[in-house]
């Protein structure tokens, strides 16, 4: 067997690997109507219908849930953000840097760092708060986060409503994120009622 | 106004350095004359009326898209560069959108959709800045580069498939050799239709520039824009400690680098020795209702060094009040305890120089309050309420002052 005979073998195997790997990192789990501990155990949750989580974290300790896909609906939970870490994993520092937790930050404060860390991750434009209100995360005094956002290649208007809180100095979000047509609607009310029952651990 | 920034002094230092010491030939072939313009024209073959078809569709969607940004004062003014620089009769076949994209970016599709990146309308200083940027766009169109383009990937892609037919054929007949040969082929071609590309936008630089010499306009504008782009990732480099961008040109670049085309395009305007002019102080009035929105994408972007040199840049003809508020709101989100200080200053030079939105008042409310000053926050905020009472987060700050008395 000559030597690019081997080399083409080599680059089929690590190809496949990283293939399988793939399947891995990207699969599903079906979400039940139960108490869910979700975000390696920073808080737990019960939805009232069924959802999908998707294995790659968005943050060190969160996950990310949807009913129809990404585009279209999406929860997102980060949990125990320390200070001097970001909301989302900061997955390029040299030319994707994000804006970190401090611990000094007042309540609109968080609500910009969360604004700074969305709109480089999504690459979102037009950021706008559109209501910016005190708020409880399950018990724990925090603000709510109403806003729109726009994409450059994308047709549609997106909204969300975020909840935050700072909770023995650990910083808890959950985000709802759909467009404005149809789906928004679709499940604001459960993404509210998450919001208002979660479990900060 | 001319740029002088320190890429600019570099650029001397070097003299002819890229491959811009071969374009003085290439460009006097094309100068004398622009190439002649077909009023109302239409595609000619199947390939090109496919492409325009394309577009055509994709432009119904897109102009509905809320990426768009809809301010028709300012695309009028747009067009109305654009018909200053390559004249009244091309700028027609086009139609302006404005984007709401942070990039530094325009493009132009083959059947006439010419988009323009906010971002790119927040970094050029005036009006043959844009003129610069809008005549390449045109070049593109005008030249048909897109249909050029995707004949010569479609060449290229056929090419690759028949090279892997024959690869496999010899592979049977004599060994690996023939894969190791394909290989190469591969990426001589791929490296072709890079390089093509590379041209293509060579090709428009030097005739936006020819556009420039003939407008209105000088066309030493059109290395100002590179070099301040040079600068701005020069600023961002040494912030994030990685090493600059755009210095060089790639083989995989569909693009010349920066530095490359501020070099040829200096050279061409010391040549051309235009007189033309540069209208920054119109190009200010025209964007600058705009400023404050385009400038709150940038400031998301977690990018301080990059932001302030291109609050500098905007405000080297003066501090006006919106400038001095967007100072003050750069430093607070970077939030270390001296920027607080620097930000309250600017957010009170901005009111005190008659910047009339209540949000200068948040901002300095919020700087104090994180500062440790409670009762001038506390006071500051009260103002903000009382001049905005319905503003999105008013209960917020109403809770904010009641919580700290």
């Amino acid at each position: 067997m000559s030597l690019s005979v081997v080399k083409v073998a080599i680059a089929a195997t690590v190809s496949f690997l990283l293939l399988s790997s793939q399947v891995v990192m990207a699969g599903w789990k079906h979400i039940k109507i139960e108490s869910n501990e979700v975000g390696k155990g920073g808080m737990t949750v019960v939805p009232l219908t069924e959802w999908n989580r998707w294995s790659r974290r968005e943050s060190k300790r969160g996950e990310s849930w949807t009913k129809n896909g990404f585009p279209l609906n999406r929860i997102d939970f980060f949990t125990q953000i320390e200070a001097g870490d970001s909301i989302y994993k900061e997955r390029s520092k040299k030319y994707q840097p994000l804006p970190k937790f401090q611990s000094d930050m007042l309540l609109p404060d968080l609500a910009e760092l969360f604004k700074a860390n969305f709109s480089i991750v999504n690459n979102a434009t037009g950021f706008e708060i559109t209501k910016l209100e005190p708020a409880k995360l399950g018990v724990a005094p925090g603000l709510k986060v109403s806003y729109t956002y726009l994409r450059p290649s994308d047709p549609l208007t997106r909204l969300g409503e975020a909840r935050m809180a700072v909770h023995n100095e650990r910083l808890y979000i959950i985000n709802y994120t759909a467009p404005q047509l149809h789906y928004f609607d679709g499940s604001i009310l459960e993404a509210r009622a998450i919001m208002d029952n979660v479990t900060l651990n | 106004m001319r740029y002088h920034g320190p890429t600019l002094r570099f650029l001397g230092l070097i003299g002819c350095f890229t491959s811009a010491c071969f374009l003085p030939a290439y460009a006097s072939e094309v100068r004398p004359t622009l190439p002649p313009f077909e009023h109302a024209y239409e595609p000619r073959d199947l390939d090109e009326r496919g492409l325009w078809q394309k577009w055509d569709e994709y432009e119904k969607e897109f102009a509905r898209s809320p990426a768009v940004y809809h301010a028709p004062d300012l695309v009028n003014y747009v067009k109305g560069v654009l018909c200053e620089t390559v004249g009244p009769d091309r700028c027609g076949a086009t139609r302006i959108y404005i984007v709401r994209d942070i990039s530094f970016n325009a493009s132009m599709a083959p059947n006439g959709i010419m988009s323009v990146n906010t971002g790119l309308l927040l970094r050029v200083k005036n009006e043959a800045e844009l003129a610069s940027v809008l005549g390449h766009e045109f070049a593109h169109f005008e030249q048909r580069h897109s249909l050029n383009s995707f004949k010569k990937r479609r060449r290229g892609s056929d090419l690759v498939s028949w090279m892997t037919i024959a690869a496999g054929v010899s592979i049977a007949a004599s060994g690996s050799g023939g894969y190791q040969h394909h290989r190469d082929y591969r990426t001589s071609i791929y490296g072709d239709v890079y390089r093509y590309k590379r041209d293509q936008e060579r090709e428009s630089d030097i005739l936006s520039s020819q556009y420039l010499v003939i407008s209105p306009y000088s066309s030493a504008a059109a290395a100002h824009v590179w070099l301040r782009l040079l600068d701005e990732d020069a600023e961002q480099a040494r912030e994030r400690k990685r090493s600059r961008r755009r210095q060089w040109t790639g083989w995989a670049d569909s693009h010349p680098s920066s530095f490359e085309r501020a070099d040829y395009l200096s050279r061409l305007a010391d040549e051309a020795n235009d007189e033309g002019v540069y209208k920054t102080s119109e190009y200010v009035e025209a964007i600058g209702p705009h400023l404050p929105e385009f400038f709150d994408d940038q400031l998301q972007r977690n990018d301080f060094s990059a932001t302030k040199f291109l609050l500098e840049q905007i405000a080297q003809d003066g501090w006006t009040p919106d400038l001095l508020f967007l100072q003050g709101e750069l430093y607070r989100k970077r939030g270390n305890p001296r920027d607080l200080v620097t930000a309250a200053t600017a957010y009170l030079n901005a009111i005190e120089a008659g910047y009339g939105n209540a949000n200068a008042w948040r901002g300095l409310g919020l700087s104090q309050m994180r500062s440790g000053a409670q009762a001038e926050g506390r006071q500051a905020l009260q103002t903000y309420i009382s001049m905005a009472p319905d503003a999105p987060d008013a209960s917020m700050m109403i809770m904010l002052i009641g919580e700290e008395q």
